[in-house]
């Protein structure tokens, strides 16, 4: 749903940061600004989503859609947090070296995120949940792969 | 003062569930924090190194309940889950409506049983779950001491009104930004909060600054400020409470017209005028110091006695009137 949907839904009550099992899910400080302050956020490169779908279960008024876990095309096709993007510059498949840890970090290996010669990632946008994985694998630093929030795409 | 010895027990009672309340805010956050370890690999080891977590961690072994039923109490007073029913603060769903413009959500039934609850009882969260009204009536206390120690406290009365206003302009605001303003200012949320944020979390936040706050207010300015003029919540729940049942009344033979109640009442109302209104949260602590029993419970609707004074009463007497002019105007047509 859009952000604005998201924040207008968000009573900011942190049963996802709570029930997050994971503890990727964390609360804005007030510093992020009036608007979306309290609201829950996940910085992959402290703390990846797994894709457990237990914040979507705890939410109590459906800010966090409802997803069903055990369904993998279920979650490509409703959790969308973002798409990961590769920066060639710094990745090092990209620049004389073999890695491709991110590929097999994911959980979509071969349809979100895939290798090709030399291990270099590419990441196909349309089936990228956002979920970060990859992000926290990347053994470069700073991260060469990193998610982009996309404009109206908030799980 | 000194409290009506048979009355006292509503305040033992009230005092009490003030103080449950407290220790489920700080219960609920242990106990989740607890069951997130032990979900998870090594959680154990974090559970043994922690003397809280640990006596959690005894107190379910020994008692031997299933998960269901020691992680059944979940969530804060913003919102609650209790064995999976959802119940909420009236105030959040009002603001959600407004904020989200849906009103076929299923968290809008989690504000039902507080909202009957405050149909019949009036405005009782206040009296007795609200922790923030807890606190609040103890900082009064301590206002109250000092200014019977001698020390000059400013007492600006602010307008009664101003809570109306607040939750109105809140509404507005939600519904025409879509941004939700009582989450920051709520106190029952923000003692909540803090309280779980502390324990399951490990910090605290801009609520407790905003607390601390509205206590110096309330000891060094304006007494009982926040409950009398500013809470959006109660406002909200004055409102819901209007046409309550359980009113606290004052028996005119009894009142001697001293002052014990009025210096009781937590809000500045005037029981012994009589004068309760809608404000009134049912604490009865105008009813426990009271020295000559002056003041009751009553309910709203009463079954009166029949002294032949009702309206059916007068129609049977006038009936073979009705009936007269009703063969009268048979004939003459």
């Amino acid at each position: 749903m859009a952000e604005k949907e998201f924040l207008a839904r968000c009573i900011r009550c942190h049963k996802c940061g709570e029930v997050c099992p994971n503890s990727a899910v964390q609360h804005l400080p007030p510093t992020a600004g009036p608007a979306v302050y309290d609201t829950p956020y996940i910085n992959p490169r402290e703390q990846a989503c797994i894709l457990c779908m237990k914040c979507t279960q705890a939410c109590p008024t459906g800010a966090l859609k409802r997803v069903a876990s055990d369904d993998g095309e279920t979650i490509q096709r409703e959790v969308k947090m973002g798409a990961a993007r590769v920066d060639k510059n710094i990745c090092y498949s990209y620049n004389g070296f073999i890695c491709g840890v991110c590929v097999w970090a994911c959980p979509f290996q071969g349809q979100a995120l895939r290798a090709e010669v030399w291990e270099r990632p590419v990441v196909d946008e349309k089936r990228c949940v956002g979920c970060g994985l990859c992000v926290k694998a990347c053994i470069h630093y700073p991260a060469a792969i990193n998610v982009i929030p996309q404009r109206g795409a908030v799980a | 003062m000194k409290a009506h010895p048979r009355h006292r027990k509503i305040q033992w009672a009230r005092r009490s569930v003030q103080a449950a309340v407290v220790l489920l805010l700080l219960a609920i956050p242990l106990i989740s924090l607890y069951a997130s370890h032990l979900a998870k690999r090594g959680g154990l080891k974090v559970i043994e190194a922690s003397w809280a977590l640990s006596t959690v961690h005894a107190v379910v072994q020994a008692t031997g309940l299933p998960k269901s039923v020691w992680s059944a109490l979940q969530g804060s007073l913003w919102t609650m889950g209790i064995a999976g029913y959802r119940i909420s603060d009236p105030l959040a769903v009002v603001e959600f409506v407004a904020t989200s413009r849906q009103l076929t959500n299923s968290f809008l039934l989690s504000a039902l049983l507080p909202v009957v609850a405050t149909l019949l009882l009036g405005r009782v969260f206040c009296s007795w779950i609200c922790p923030m009204n807890f606190l609040l009536e103890m900082t009064d206390k301590l206002r109250r001491y000092l200014i019977r120690r001698g020390f000059a406290l400013y007492n600006i009365s602010f307008s009664r009104r101003d809570k109306y206003l607040l939750l109105g302009g809140g509404l507005v605001l939600a519904f025409f930004m879509r941004v939700q303003v009582f989450p920051w200012i709520y106190p029952p949320k923000l003692i909540s909060d803090e309280l779980f944020g502390l324990i399951f979390f490990g910090g605290l936040g801009l609520g407790t600054a905003l607390i601390l706050a509205i206590v110096i207010v309330e000891v060094l300015i304006s007494e009982r400020w926040w409950c009398r003029s500013i809470c959006p919540g109660g406002a909200l729940y004055i409102l819901i409470g209007a046409p309550r049942l359980l009113r606290l009344k004052r028996i005119e033979e009894n009142c001697k017209g001293c002052p014990f109640c009025d210096r009781a009442c937590g809000f500045g109302l005037g029981p012994s005028r009589g004068e309760m209104g809608i404000e009134c949260d049912n604490c009865a602590r105008c009813q426990t110091f009271c020295p000559h029993d002056a003041l009751t419970f009553r309910r709203l609707v009463e079954v009166a006695e029949d002294d032949g004074s009702g309206d059916l009463a007068r129609a049977a007497e006038s009936q073979p009137e009705v009936e007269a002019v009703a063969v009268e105007g048979e004939s003459s047509r």
